[in-house]
């Protein structure tokens, strides 16, 4: 008998006005969880991972109409008693923050314990236990405010473990920490699977690193069931479907793109970590080799040009670097200047130190770095909201900035996005300069009862004229794809959405440069490229966009010039492709796959173009 | 303390004694003896910065009463003519001291029960009779910092709005520095530095005192805007807050507590002392030793020394977290 048994399981939410919505959350789920699996949920946002994980937990349901049923060790979910449901299944929400209720970190270990009602003794008894197995000690007493975020997430899960779960449901949990900390967490999640046989189920994006060792990977898609198969034969169940695709780790990419063209490569099995990859490729080294020392003339041109060109390119930043400090300030095209900047939240503890940046006109720029080095600091000094303690930011005059915080829910007052676009549009100066005059409260009135179409077709918007982007508003609106959510309440969006709203926003109020925190977090494969696309084409436009990522893919894609910071300055300032070719550790999943061949690849479009694969 | 656990209603029993006895002694060896032990005992739990902030309140304070009572207060036999009619007694002056002193024992007695008893163990007393208002009680305790730090980030993101639309609100750049002023000379037509026209705006600012009043308002709707902002941010995520403490089985039976306190042999030693002393003490009370009568007319004379049985008992009443500190203080040099 498997531990949980979806039969024929359908759910559709409930509308607002109570009615059951027609649109199916989840359509006739048939799934087997076994004792002691890893199941991986993966699928666009919106597709019902966290619906599907809720309806597994009792306490968190959501309410609508359910058919089917689903089976816990053979009992209905609906038939739990309170204290086996919430012992037995664990749920860790996807933002560490908001689910931690007390204030000490022992007192958040110890609440569900009390919940419960265990007595004192054998509480102590547990938590000592907990304590000891994670090595917390030294945090045991500590503020939880004081704790990072992969800490946190660590907090919430001992939570969990000290009521000893069979099941653990995982949304997202690593979406919100930074790369180090999410490796620290699954590792544990490993170790929890592997030593304690705990079953796990967890739905998340970035599939690189925990494909090697899940059991099963179920693909979701528009609620149902696409692909459910162990990890190595997914691989090649999707290698067609453009959705799916995008979720295999760069390795199973590689693999796939390689094995068309080299056919002895199939009979293996399809490699899911760095290292069955570099085994594979091991197996067509010869090929390799020749590609690479001169098979194809072309391409032994362009690879020696490429090496060229970094070396050019190293010289080069070298000599304008000296240049830059002779002939001081006579860069023109600079729209904002940092120049010695010290930066400190408390006296004694310097965050940056003589910090020197220019930002020019048209660059897309990346920050990177590990946790904590002061990336959003930097961002925050930028753009004039922290004030330097010393040395200054100039900015070339007349120049609007635009920020997204990390958090882009905080950037919404309004009932719905439709309010919010035109506080955007009052905001700026763009109606008086267009020479709308007759803008007032009637207007006004008169747009926000509107419905959707015609707010995007009305003639007031259409005829604002931007200083860097040549879109009308109904274009933009277009562009980024968002018709369906101008009446709907920012909050009931979706990350990747409200993102896309605040750039919206920005770009009403004519910004010039459009400076970024951390856009890509938490955002899906597909949403991720479709940021890029977006970034890029205003880039094209002439916006300048500075932002930060953890996301080295996204950054040596899409970006031609990355900085990174370390020791309170920045440390490299140059293209991204150039510094991870140059990186050992701190680099792409292709480059290190491919690192002993082509050491100066970082992309898969790169290396599909030099190996000239499919 | 470290190396000598004393259970917290111990504490609480302690404490709530003194800060009685603060308000019942009103003889001024008493006073001033307690005054000097708990000095003593604050030195050694070390004085904290709190102490210290409230301590620079609590000094003009303390001044005001002795010069207002006199003033407002013109009771007693003993008058003193500063000029004319005008007068003050010196009763009032007495009892003004005295109030000042009362005042100061019961600060310095709260800010010694903060070093000794941390506030969970002040939980531990009251999450068994009152489950919930301690449950409250730590949820606001981790509640109240986050919702502040949420309005700082939010408040940051409001000044950029400001600056970023208008650049007569706001002062940008404010690092004035000879630095700034030089290489705006050297590019002055491509960089506009934002201090000069702040400047500039500020000042005008000033000659229009109307604009002035139209600032305030703004000031007053920013303010509302971000806390609204602030607001619906931590309701929304209170609902995974609740989501949270749901699914970890809160509600689902009543409540227990992982603090636990044993009651050891320095407890009840400890409680010996203060029953013994508080009942000697107390027959003092009833027979009037430690109070004297201010109005309306002060009977005291600092020669009476009060060389007696339950002078000795409040002393020693005073003593146990003394002698344990300085206990603690060889032992740890051991």
């Amino acid at each position: 008998m498997a531990l949980i048994e979806f039969n024929n399981f359908s759910f559709s939410y409930l509308n607002s006005d109570g009615t059951v919505s027609q649109a199916k959350s989840l359509d006739n789920i048939n799934l087997e969880i076994n004792y002691g699996d890893f199941v991986l949920l993966c699928g666009p946002s919106g597709c019902g991972k966290t619906t599907l994980l809720t309806n597994l937990k009792k306490e968190l349901m959501p309410a609508g109409r359910r058919t089917g049923e689903i089976k816990f060790n053979g009992v209905k979910i609906e038939e739990l008693d309170d204290i086996s449901s919430a012992c037995d299944i664990g749920y860790l929400f996807q933002n560490p923050d908001s689910q931690i209720v007390t204030d000490t970190v022992i007192q958040e270990i110890a609440f569900p314990l009390e919940n419960i009602g265990i007595p004192t003794e054998e509480i102590r008894n547990r938590i000592s236990e907990i304590v000891a197995f994670f090595g917390i000690n030294d945090i045991l007493h500590k503020n939880v405010n004081e704790l990072s975020g992969g800490q946190k997430q660590l907090v919430n899960l001992c939570s969990l473990l000290v009521l000893r779960p069979q099941v653990l449901l995982l949304d997202e949990p690593m979406s919100q920490l930074d790369p180090i900390a999410s490796y620290e967490f699954l590792s544990i999640i490993r170790r929890l699977n592997e030593e304690f046989s705990i079953t796990v189920v967890m739905s998340e994006h970035k599939a690189d690193s925990i494909f090697p060792f899940i059991d099963n990977v179920i693909f979701i898609k528009d609620g149902k069931i696409e692909f459910d198969d162990n990890a190595h034969n997914i691989c090649s169940d999707v290698i067609d479907d453009d959705i799916f695709e995008n979720y295999l780790p760069a390795v199973t990419k590689i693999y796939n793109s390689l094995s068309v063209k080299y056919p002895s490569l199939s009979k293996l099995n399809t490699p899911l970590s760095i290292r069955e990859g570099r085994r594979c490729l091991n197996e067509i080294h010869d090929d390799l080799i020749k590609i690479n020392d001169g098979g194809d003339v072309s391409n032994n041109l362009s690879s020696a040009n490429l090496l060229h060109h970094i070396n050019k390119k190293y010289h080069s930043q070298e000599k304008t670097g000296i240049l830059d400090r002779i002939s001081f300030g006579k860069n023109k095209d600079a729209l904002i200047r940092m120049k010695g900047i010290y930066f400190a939240y408390e006296k004694g503890n310097l965050i940056l130190k003589n910090v020197d940046f220019d930002l020019n006109k048209g660059e897309f720029v990346s920050l990177i770095g590990g946790n904590g080095v002061g990336k959003s600091t930097f961002l925050q000094l930028l753009v004039g909201i922290l004030k330097p303690i010393k040395g200054n930011v100039k900015y070339k005059k007349g120049i609007n900035l635009a920020y997204v915080h990390q958090n882009p829910m905080i950037h919404f007052s309004k009932d719905n996005v439709k309010e919010e676009f035109l506080e955007s549009i009052i905001e700026s100066n763009l109606l008086n300069r267009n020479n709308v005059d007759d803008f007032n409260k009637e207007s006004y009135e008169m747009l926000l009862k509107m419905s959707n179409e015609e707010f995007i077709e009305s003639d007031i918007l259409n005829g604002l004229e931007f200083d860097n982007i040549k879109f009308k508003f109904k274009d933009l609106i277009e562009f980024f794809d968002i018709c369906d959510l101008i009446d709907k309440h920012p909050y009931d969006c979706s990350g990747g959405e409200q993102q896309k709203i605040v750039i919206v926003k920005a770009l009403l109020q004519n910004a010039d440069v459009l400076i970024l925190d951390e856009p890509t977090k938490g955002l899906d494969p597909i949403s991720s490229k479709n940021l890029a696309d977006i970034l890029n084409s205003l880039r094209d436009n002439g916006l300048t966009i500075l932002m930060t990522s953890h996301d080295l893919d996204f950054v040596a894609n899409n970006c031609k010039r990355c900085l990174m910071m370390f020791d309170k300055n920045i440390q490299i300032d140059d293209d991204p492709k150039v510094i991870f070719a140059e990186n050992n550790f701190y680099t792409t999943f292709v480059n290190r796959m491919v690192k002993e061949y082509v050491p100066e690849i970082v992309t898969l479009d790169d290396l599909k173009d030099k190996w000239s694969l499919e | 303390m470290e190396l000598t656990s004393i259970h917290p209603g111990v504490y609480l029993l302690y404490y709530f004694i003194m800060v009685l006895f603060a308000f019942i002694f009103s003889d001024p060896y008493f006073v001033l003896t307690f005054l000097a032990l708990l000095l003593i005992l604050i030195a050694l739990q070390g004085v904290s910065s709190e102490l210290k902030n409230i301590m620079k309140f609590f000094i003009p304070l303390s001044i005001l009463i002795i010069i207002l009572n006199p003033l407002l207060n013109r009771t007693g036999a003993h008058k003193i003519f500063l000029w004319n009619n005008f007068f003050i007694t010196f009763e009032a002056i007495a009892y003004g001291i005295l109030m000042a002193l009362a005042l100061l024992i019961v600060i310095l007695v709260f800010s010694s029960y903060n070093k000794s008893v941390s506030y969970q163990e002040m939980l531990y007393i009251f999450s068994k009779k009152l489950p919930i208002i301690s449950m409250i009680i730590i949820m606001a305790l981790r509640f109240i910092p986050l919702i502040n730090s949420r309005a700082i980030e939010v408040q940051k993101l409001n000044n950029l709005k400001n600056n970023g639309i208008d650049f007569s609100d706001e002062d940008e750049c404010n690092a004035s520095d000879d630095i700034a002023i030089d290489s705006n000379k050297m590019d002055s037509d491509e960089f506009n530095s934002n201090i000069n026209t702040d400047y500039d705006s500020k000042l005008v600012n000033k000659l229009k005192s109307n604009k002035r009043t139209a600032s305030i308002i703004k000031e007053a709707k920013n303010l509302g805007k971000i806390m609204g902002i602030t607001v619906s941010w931590s309701l929304e995520e209170s609902m995974f807050t609740a989501k949270s403490m749901k699914a970890r089985g809160y509600t689902a039976t009543n409540r227990t507590s992982y603090l636990s306190y044993k009651f050891g042999n320095a407890d009840y030693f400890f409680l010996a002392v203060i029953i013994i002393t508080v009942a000697i003490i107390m027959v003092g009370l009833i027979k009037g030793v430690g109070m004297i009568n201010i109005c309306p007319s002060i009977d005291f004379s600092f020669s009476n020394l009060p060389f007696n049985i339950y002078y000795l008992a409040f002393i020693i009443f005073l003593l146990p977290l003394i002698y344990l500190e300085i206990k603690e203080r060889i032992l740890w040099r051991n």
